[in-house]
């Protein structure tokens, strides 16, 4: 039993975190008036630049670096498309997710010389600096340092929106980007903060599964994380503490899924597979129609005062 | 003479406009100075220049007896400038303080002092009588109070010029009184305000100058003292223009175009509409007297179809209509202006020749064969209403989201009427328009009646609905309480009916028409 228990929370924590990561950043810039569908592809990009960077220096947090790196890169190129040149955002984003996969799989051939995934890189599966402390010490430290980033990430963002001068402003750009520029504030440099922010978290998300969870890049290994994020966001009503539960939710499941077919109940692996899945669906429309957040200017392009007309 | 602003020649040219033209006057420290102009005017251009928010093609403008030149509404801000716009700047989600904080939090960046803000404000509120609860969310708050919060906002900023871009075009009369009132109080603790307005009454009770500005010229500056409304509104339109009375028609044995029959229905338990009885006749214009909020909207819904009544029966050109959809209703001879002319009046992305085909879309002349529209037509159709109804823009293919509120309801006005509707419903037709346009769409709410249709005109505007109509329904909490003769009340008897006053309805003895 106890066993079971702390399969599944592992379990759950390492199938949940990736999601966490992205749904978190995808947040902050849906917060701030763009949305970012093309999480997926960062999230690809990202798992196989950790994957490079890992390899090149041999050394895991390197991936890390890289991961970040291209997530900001992908991410600013969204932001030049959506927020300076007032294109649309889920052409954009779809853009992007394309051309990560692409690249991805172009970037094994040439780089590895290979198909389907990466050789072996150094990873960060375990926290051994935790293995001294009593009890759950053991449990702790098999845990990927990913786990304990994404707790410190969470209570950043948390502490953004919460006290910072600086997310009261980009939940004012994302509502109402009229206001904020009549305050006096540019409404474009603080998008770009947003969506560069939804980069970074993307990032980790993309490197915690080919270098946290696994050790090597996978072509596909990204399975539609991005989109459960995006869920996770909507799920969360754009509330830090929400968003992060819902993507654990979806970490539980798909857990859940994991250890039933682990210890082979007698029920089609099918039928198992579709847990996660229908649970989603499941809350979504217990919870749907129960508030009208969402945010205001969201998913709009906004010009500024001088340029239009 | 101590002039805090000073224009001069100040021009602004938008693409096939000239939206201010050598703008040139200056304002008195300490003063209410009224800009009066009809919609599109540039009143709204000028001030959102003298805010930062545009820059002009040529011209000067002095804060203090300085040259400045603003390239955004931070150094207006910094030049102690604020501006209430139209549209209120306010997000609802949040807070009264931290809207009003917002760029310019006190505290560090990494905490914001949201309690200090509150305190600061609380501080402001009182001093200027504002009585805003600053730890309130803006969602919860009314029209009047969310203006407030707009004040507050700039008081905050401690600015010593404060625009108010057209603030009572959202308030009923009496939150115009108050808000008279709050901006008196203002002047006396020493701003100076910039006050835009084409409403003559408060126009004329708390200016101390007046620069009126007519199609993007200055017409000219005068003492409130030496001129008069009359003066003012010759000024502002170029013409005279009169809202009096109109001739009544004489109308006898004309069919009903209109009767509701017991029309009832309720919301949540709530008598939206109670046992509504109403005909409206050919050729006549039937208004519907009532304070906001007592069933004037359901039974506009009901009358075009929106909502199904519970009981009773909407019989359209002597056919029971109260199953029929929208649709059906107004291809049968319903036109409708409707109440929000955003909302459901217009799709401000669309086009203004779009916009005045919307519903006609399938029609034969705009249609080939139902499917494929003609949009030489739709085109050639929108020059025609452009000229016809004076729809003022650049041309007809700019967004009608770009053009006035004017001259946004005359697209609404042009395209019902050019349905060539028998029953003609108008919803607050001249909501936030200036005297020009207002007269306009009165005249042609009047033609419509003259070519023999009828017209159902609801109006919260006392004037209007006494000017207008040929006879007055009053309604009050969902039941219309009389229906009285125009030229048998006048503006307090039927102020009186609209709170439900028997005794008014007794004193006035008028003819009584109908139930």
């Amino acid at each position: 039993m106890l066993n079971a228990i702390s399969y599944l929370l592992s379990a759950t924590l390492r199938m949940g975190t990736p999601i966490a990561y992205t749904a978190l950043g995808g947040m902050t810039s849906e917060r701030s008036g763009v949305n970012n569908i093309g999480l997926e592809g960062i999230m690809t990009a990202a798992a196989f630049g950790a994957a490079v960077g890992s390899y090149l220096f041999q050394n895991a947090w390197m991936g890390v670096v890289f991961a970040i790196l291209i997530g900001i890169a992908i991410s600013a190129v969204h932001s030049l498309v959506c927020i300076t040149w007032g294109g649309t955002q889920a052409v954009s984003s779809m853009a992007l997710v394309l051309l990560s996969t692409g690249i991805s799989g172009v970037g094994l051939k040439a780089l590895f010389g290979r198909q389907g995934n990466s050789p072996e890189v150094p990873s960060l599966p375990t926290t051994t600096p935790l293995e001294g402390i009593p009890v759950i010490g053991e449990f702790l430290s098999q845990q990927s340092p990913f786990v304990y980033l994404l707790l410190l990430c969470l209570l950043i963002t948390w502490f953004l929106f919460r006290h910072t001068r600086l997310g009261l402003r980009l939940i004012t750009v994302g509502e109402n980007p009229k206001a904020a520029e009549t305050a006096g504030l540019n409404v474009h440099r603080l998008r770009y903060f947003g969506v560069i922010y939804s980069g970074i978290l993307g990032g980790l998300g993309g490197a915690m599964l080919s270098i946290g969870s696994m050790n090597m890049f996978q072509e596909g290994m990204v399975a539609g994380r991005g989109y459960l994020a995006l869920g996770a966001v909507t799920m969360g009503r754009w509330n830090t503490w929400g968003v992060f539960g819902s993507a654990m939710f979806f970490g539980f499941f798909s857990a859940l899924q994991l250890y039933l077919q682990s210890i082979q109940v007698p029920v089609p692996t099918e039928f198992i597979q579709m847990i996660p899945y229908v649970a989603t669906v499941i809350v979504l429309a217990l919870s749907a129609g129960k508030s009208n957040a969402g945010i205001a200017a969201g998913g709009k392009p906004y010009t500024k005062f001088v340029q239009q007309r | 003479m101590n002039a805090i602003i000073q224009l001069k020649d100040v021009t602004k040219r938008f693409p096939g406009v000239v939206a201010n033209d050598h703008i040139s006057f200056e304002v008195e420290k300490g003063t209410i100075h009224t800009l009066a102009g009809e919609n599109g005017a540039g009143k709204s251009t000028l001030m959102n220049i003298i805010y930062g928010l545009y820059r002009p093609d040529e011209g000067e403008i002095r804060i203090e007896g300085k040259p400045v030149q603003f390239s955004s509404s931070k150094d207006s801000i910094a030049h102690r400038i604020g501006m209430v716009h139209q549209h209120f700047m306010l997000i609802p989600k949040l807070t009264v303080a931290e809207n009003i904080v917002v760029g310019q939090e006190p505290g560090s960046a990494l905490k914001v002092d949201r309690k200090g803000a509150e305190e600061r404000i609380r501080a402001l509120s009182e001093k200027y009588g504002l009585k805003i609860d600053p730890a309130r969310k803006v969602a919860d708050l009314s029209v009047t109070e969310q203006q407030r919060v707009e004040i507050l906002k700039i008081l905050y900023r401690e600015a010593e010029i404060l625009i108010f871009d057209e603030p009572t075009a959202v308030l009923t009369p009496q939150e115009i009184d108050e808000f008279c009132e709050i901006l008196l109080g203002l002047k006396a603790a020493g701003k100076t305000i910039l006050f835009i307005s084409h409403k003559m009454a408060e126009v004329m009770r708390i200016s101390d100058r007046i620069t009126v500005i007519r199609l993007g010229k200055v017409v000219g500056t005068v003492e409130k003292d030496k001129t008069t409304a009359e003066e003012l509104t010759r000024m502002m339109v170029g013409r005279d223009v009169s809202l009096a009375r109109r001739d009544r028609r004489q109308f006898e044995n004309q069919p009903n175009l209109l009767e509701l029959r017991d029309v009832s229905y309720s919301v949540n338990g709530v008598r939206k509409l109670d046992h509504i009885n109403l005909q409206l006749r050919a050729g006549e214009v039937l208004g519907v007297a009532g304070v906001d909020g007592n069933g004037q909207e359901e039974l506009v819904r009901a009358i075009y179809g929106d909502i199904r009544p519970d009981e009773g029966q909407v019989i359209f050109k002597g056919n029971d209509v109260s199953r029929t959809g929208i649709r059906a209703r107004k291809e049968s001879g319903l036109g409708l202006v409707p109440e929000d002319r955003h909302r459901d009046g217009l799709v401000l992305e669309y086009s203004v020749a779009d916009n005045l085909v919307l519903g006609m879309h399938n029609h034969k002349e705009f249609a080939k064969g139902g499917a494929w529209l003609d949009f030489k037509k739709i085109h050639e159709n929108a020059e025609t209403m452009k000229e016809d109804f004076d729809i003022r823009c650049a041309n007809v293919d700019v967004a009608a989201g770009t053009l006035s509120g004017g001259n946004q309801q005359k697209i609404i006005i042009a395209r019902e009427a050019s349905r060539d509707p028998d029953v003609f419903v108008a919803v607050q037709p001249t909501r936030g328009l200036d005297i020009g346009a207002m007269e306009f769409v009165q005249k042609t709410l009047l033609e419509q009646r003259d070519k023999g249709k009828g017209v159902l005109l609801l109006s919260l505007e006392l004037d209007e609905i006494l000017s207008v109509s040929d006879r007055i329904a009053v309604i009050f909490k969902g039941r219309i309480v009389d229906v009285v003769d125009a030229t048998s009340v006048n503006r307090q008897q039927l102020g009186l009916m609209m709170l439900g006053s028997n005794a008014a309805r007794e004193e006035q003895g008028g003819v009584q028409i109908g139930n």
